[in-house]
């Protein structure tokens, strides 16, 4: 049995690297804007401050897997044509944009009060208050938080599945029918994605660890 | 649009399908989440280190990965389960990992105090847990465990997966009937959205409330087996604070005052 589920690790491993793949492009556009969303609702424009909200509670309150079937079949239909792995990087990215939006909030409230005035007082435009002082504030308080949505997005690509991306579930399946094998398939399935989340959630809790132990012994940390 | 429309009746088939699992499942995932979270906490390193292994791997794994496996992998050794079947208990497994997690941190985070106060009442672990340890714990616990519940509700749309008739089940038969597939995604996002956002927002309207209404609450409800609600309004009220023997742990300094 070893032997035979050895033949299939290599296709496996392509799938997992494919999942990987998906998970950095999809978590960069998620990043990106989700910092803009959160940034967005800071800077006070009456309108774009009621989109945003909206945006990430409707997205927030509807599964993923709709959300993918439904880009699936829209994106085609409106006359967009991209590959599976592109529409899949999109829905992904648009959907923990709203998640990470609401870590980005949490961070950017929890910025003294002091930072800001201290930015102003120091004669800093608004664009060098946020680039300059409190960003990288943020940036560094929401690392735990971010690290987790890592490992929860390494899961979600399992459900991109369906959209035919040939991510590390789909080639498992896709073995384990042909060869009706799923026994063996899918526990190597379930322990390569334990492979690289537990790393992942370790890293995570050690970051937690530290940067609460900077956080109590001050701004300089050591 | 008025196309998709027709099918409503269908839709609607699938979305009572669909509350109907995640109303079986919310109690089945809760009560042995608790187990899983005691079984964390138990003196036998055996047990803390099964339930703590159960926790890791099922958070490390997608719930779509263990849903194929309990599905399809399982025959294979033996146990067949039906759709059904196997999406419930898929849902408990998952979710019971998650909801332990919920629980040992509430449990950890009741301040030592009322532990100590208990321990001198020579109250029983049982009776501490269920008078000392879950009411507090319980107010804190209900908006993750509610958050929980709307997860568990938007994973049962994996359930089609495995050709449960639930709505994403109907959905996708639709798509391959009618030329109006994003429509029929869309109806599906809204009947998800109708039922998330009220329990959203009823669960953050909870959470802002029941910690002002925490402190009131025990006080009401002083009667003849409430000793410890009579030892902590008696420490509340001579200016006993939960330190004197361990550290408190941060942040349930506040339900103290």
């Amino acid at each position: 049995m070893i032997e035979r589920v050895g033949g299939y690790l290599p296709s496996l491993i392509a799938g997992a690297g494919l999942t990987l793949k998906l998970t950095i492009s999809a978590m960069l556009l998620a990043s990106v804007l989700g910092l803009a969303l959160a940034v967005v609702r800071f800077v006070r424009t009456p309108f774009v401050a009621w989109l945003v909200p909206a945006y990430v509670t409707v997205v927030r309150n509807t599964p993923e897997l709709v959300q993918l079937y439904l880009f699936f079949y829209a994106l085609p239909a409106w006359g967009i044509n991209v590959g599976a792995f592109q529409t899949a990087t999109l829905v992904l990215g648009l959907h923990f944009a709203a998640s990470l939006a609401e870590v980005y909030r949490g961070g950017i409230a929890s910025i003294d009060q002091g930072q800001w005035e201290a930015a102003i007082v120091l004669g800093l435009p608004k664009r060098k208050q946020w680039t300059r002082i409190i960003l990288p504030q943020v940036f560094r308080r929401i690392i735990p938080a971010w690290g987790n949505y890592v490992t929860v997005m390494v899961k979600v690509t399992a459900l991109t599945s369906v959209i035919t991306v040939p991510e590390l579930t789909l080639v498992g399946n896709d073995i384990a029918a042909r060869n009706f094998r799923f026994l063996e398939v899918f526990t190597l399935v379930g322990i390569i994605y334990f492979l690289i989340n537990f790393p992942l959630s370790l890293i995570v809790r050690h970051a937690e660890r530290r940067l609460a132990r900077s956080e109590v012994t001050g701004k300089a940390g050591r | 649009m008025p196309d998709v429309f027709q099918h409503w009746p269908r839709l609607v088939d699938g979305a009572l399908v669909t509350i109907q699992v995640t109303a079986i499942a919310t109690p089945l995932f809760i009560c042995l989440g608790l187990l899983i979270a005691l079984g964390r906490m138990s003196r036998l390193r055996a047990i803390r280190w099964v339930a703590g292994g159960f926790v890791e791997v099922v958070r490390g794994t997608p719930f779509l990965v263990q849903l194929f496996w309990l599905f399809f992998a399982l025959p294979l050794a033996g146990i067949t389960l039906q759709p059904l079947v196997a999406g419930i208990l898929a849902l408990t497994l998952h979710f019971a990992a998650y909801a332990s997690e919920i629980f040992r941190a509430g449990i950890q985070s009741i301040p030592t105090g009322e532990l100590d106060a208990a321990k001198v009442l020579g109250l029983g672990s049982f009776t501490t847990l269920r008078r000392v340890i879950l009411p507090r714990a319980l107010v804190l616990l209900i908006p993750p465990i509610g958050n929980n519940i709307i997860e568990v509700f938007k994973a049962t749309s994996l359930l089609a997966l495995i050709t449960v008739d639930e709505i994403v089940f109907y959905a996708q038969r639709l798509t391959a009937q009618t030329r109006q597939a994003p429509d029929v995604w869309i109806l599906v996002a809204f009947f998800y959205f109708i039922v998330s956002f009220p329990a959203t927002v009823g669960i953050n309207w909870y959470e802002r409330h029941a910690a002002r209404r925490y402190g009131l609450r025990r006080s009401d409800h002083v009667g003849h087996h409430d000793l410890t609600a009579l030892v902590r309004v008696a420490r509340r009220v001579l200016g006993f604070s939960a330190t004197t023997t361990r550290k408190t742990p941060p942040g349930t300094s506040g339900g103290e005052e």
